[in-house]
């Protein structure tokens, strides 16, 4: 378990070292001065009548120097949590950026819980009753789910329940002057987590329908079967549990979808989370905020995608030993 | 083995073998493929919508981009069969032509993908060693941000535009197609059939290019579909946000956009519903196709789910 720990980490060196090369050319697409993204507007704006305290900036920063240097200066001031400013605002990435994180992680955490919630027991009972009227059913709602657009999704969700039949609100995390009210704030999470969590959905239950109906065709479910045992019980205690291991990867699979619809959700429902930011980024023209935006998913992804080996590798204790790259 | 040993079935294949009528594997996976339903009918659907789009300018009178006044906003009527948009366009023309900018979009993207993917695959499975290490870390990275995101970023770079669309989503999504390349290879590399060949003293080259690549061809044309279908998605997703083509130019995802604006959302379906319904009828034709030929061409891979 150990070995297999460290290698998995070792691994993930390399690729977060690559993150961090990939947000530094997009920061370094930055038009003009590179020291607008490095520094406060107000400072440079004072320096600026100083030609000379304006060279030692650069000096400071590594400016003058080659690329690489260039790239170790940034990567340590990035690691000392400064990420420089936003080119379009003037404000501190940090400043932009935190705030945002919050929003997103419980979109796509109740996204997620919507898609387990569906996308499980769908895919269980699709593989039970395999090629009958309930699977066909459900395939074809996946296929639906998975060849609409999100926001063609989210937009007839908004016409028929915030509009037609005004059972919810529309948009925004929250109604202006009930910020304490519980009930207000989570009927504004109902909508987007519902749309972003149900396209997920789609995706885990072909997931779970195909493992699920490899672990049901193992011999030791006919086993189980004629020792006589009820079909709920193989079905629930033999095949699910098996089935489940490969899922746990999948989810982890998920995140990255979870993300990109996370983008358009934001957008269609106005939440202030980091997907809009990174569309507003992009609008604007504003490469040091997107880069931002780049080391932080591509950081969280990465961990997400480690946890889950390690995951499966613990409830799968074969994989640590034949998966050797 | 003599023939008489055989049952009748399997002689009277051994004889058309060597008779040389036996079927063909192209015919076979045709075979195959005709007989899934939902991908023949995709594939039926596919074709009218493409005919229309490559049509458009004979079938239509009307052009996506000239505005009429006397249609600003107006619901379906006899002269405009989809009604008019806010800037008084036909609804129709713009799905039409819309669906053109979709279809080459998607072609276009995956065209790249597809050539990068498969020569980095080619290379890191036939190199091995260190450029193999080096590649397969380079796939690390694009896989572990999220596409859509990737996009966006290279985007705000470049700038919006057809152009710069079908570029960006084909420098985004080679990666899994490099994987899949150097996985089949690797495990071609191990088939009887190719040890078979290195037995009786084919050269290493001729390998290749005789026996590994033709066998990549199946997965490679399954990837390449379901490509599509993700690239069409991802041109109407970013010309939703804004980032795609650039107006006047038609795009579905734009007049999708257009919903965003309360009054088009309550009382002007015609101008948007027309296009969300084109895109999802696109890519489930696409899917279906993909789903029939994985079926056809790669049948191990099906047969697990």
């Amino acid at each position: 378990m150990g070995a297999y720990f460290i290698r998995r980490i070792l691994i993930a060196i390399p690729v977060l070292l690559g993150i961090t090369l990939l947000a530094f050319f997009v920061v370094s697409m930055t038009p003009g001065d590179p020291l607008i993204s490095r520094m406060d507007p107000e400072t440079l704006a004072r320096m600026s009548a100083n030609p000379e305290q304006l060279e030692a900036m650069r000096r400071q920063l590594g400016l003058d120097q080659p690329v690489p240097v260039q790239y170790l200066r940034w990567l340590e001031g990035v690691v000392q949590g400064d990420l420089g400013y936003s080119i379009s605002t003037g404000r501190a990435i940090v400043d932009e950026i935190g705030p945002r994180i919050g929003p997103s992680i419980t979109l796509m955490l109740l996204a997620a819980l919507v898609a387990l919630a569906f996308g499980l027991p769908a895919g269980i009972l699709s593989a039970v009753h395999q090629y009958g009227k309930l699977d066909y059913a459900l395939s074809a709602l996946t296929v639906f789910l998975v060849s609409t657009p999100t926001f063609v999704l989210g937009l007839v969700a908004i016409y028929l329940f915030g509009v037609s039949l005004d059972w919810l609100p529309v948009g925004e995390m929250v109604t202006i002057g009930k910020e304490d009210d519980l009930l207000d704030r989570l009927s504004h999470y109902i909508l987007p987590a519902l749309i972003l969590g149900l396209v997920n959905a789609a995706l885990l239950m072909r997931y779970t329908r195909a493992s699920m109906v490899e672990a049901l065709g193992a011999d030791y479910i006919t086993t189980a079967e004629s020792k006589g045992l009820a079909y709920r019980i193989v079905v629930i205690r033999h095949g699910l549990r098996n089935a489940l291991i490969p899922v746990i990867t999948v989810l982890a699979f998920l995140m990255p979808e979870l993300i990109a619809g996370a983008v358009v959700t934001e957008t269609v429902f106005n939440w202030p989370g980091l997907g809009q930011l990174s569309v507003k980024a992009a609008k604007a023209g504003d490469p040091s905020l997107m880069m931002g935006i780049v080391l932080i998913v591509g950081t969280a992804v990465l961990i997400a995608s480690i946890v889950a080996d390690l995951a499966y590798s613990i409830a799968d204790p074969r994989i640590r030993f034949d998966r050797g790259r | 083995m003599a023939a008489e040993t055989l049952a009748p079935a399997e002689a009277e294949r051994a004889e058309q073998i060597v008779a040389g009528e036996h079927e063909g594997l192209v015919r076979m996976a045709v075979r195959r493929f005709t007989r899934h339903r939902l991908a023949m009918l995709g594939l039926v659907t596919l074709v009218t919508i493409i005919a229309i789009a490559a049509l458009a300018p004979v079938l239509l009178p009307m052009d996506p981009i000239t505005p009429d006044y006397e249609n600003l906003g107006m619901p379906p009527s006899a002269a405009h069969l989809l009604g008019g948009d806010l800037s008084g366009r036909d609804v129709l023309a713009r799905v039409i032509y819309g669906t053109r900018v979709s279809l080459i979009a998607g072609l276009g993207s995956v065209v790249v993908f597809v050539s990068i993917g498969t020569a980095v695959g080619l290379i890191a499975g036939s190199l091995g060693g260190v450029a193999d290490q080096v590649l397969m870390r380079i796939t690390d990275i694009f896989l572990s941000i999220p596409p859509l995101l990737l996009i966006i970023v290279f985007i705000s770079i470049v700038g919006a535009g057809l152009g710069s669309v079908i570029a960006v989503i084909g420098l985004v999504y080679w990666p899994q197609t490099a994987r899949l390349v150097r996985g089949q290879l690797l495990g071609l590399r191990e088939a009887e059939f190719v040890t078979a060949s290195r037995v009786i003293g084919v050269r290493e080259r001729e390998i290749v290019v005789r026996h590994m690549i033709p066998n990549i061809f199946g997965p490679l044309t399954v990837v390449a579909t379901f490509g599509v279908a993700s690239a069409i998605l991802l041109e109407a997703a970013l010309s939703f946000l804004g980032l795609g083509v650039k107006p006047p130019t038609p795009s579905l995802g734009e007049m999708i956009a257009s919903a965003r604006t309360p009054s088009v959302l309550q009382e002007q379906p015609w101008v948007w519903l027309p296009a969300g319904i084109v895109i999802a009828l696109i890519v489930m034709s696409v899917n279906f196709v993909g789903d029939g030929l994985r079926d056809a061409l790669d049948p191990k891979a099906s047969r697990r789910g």
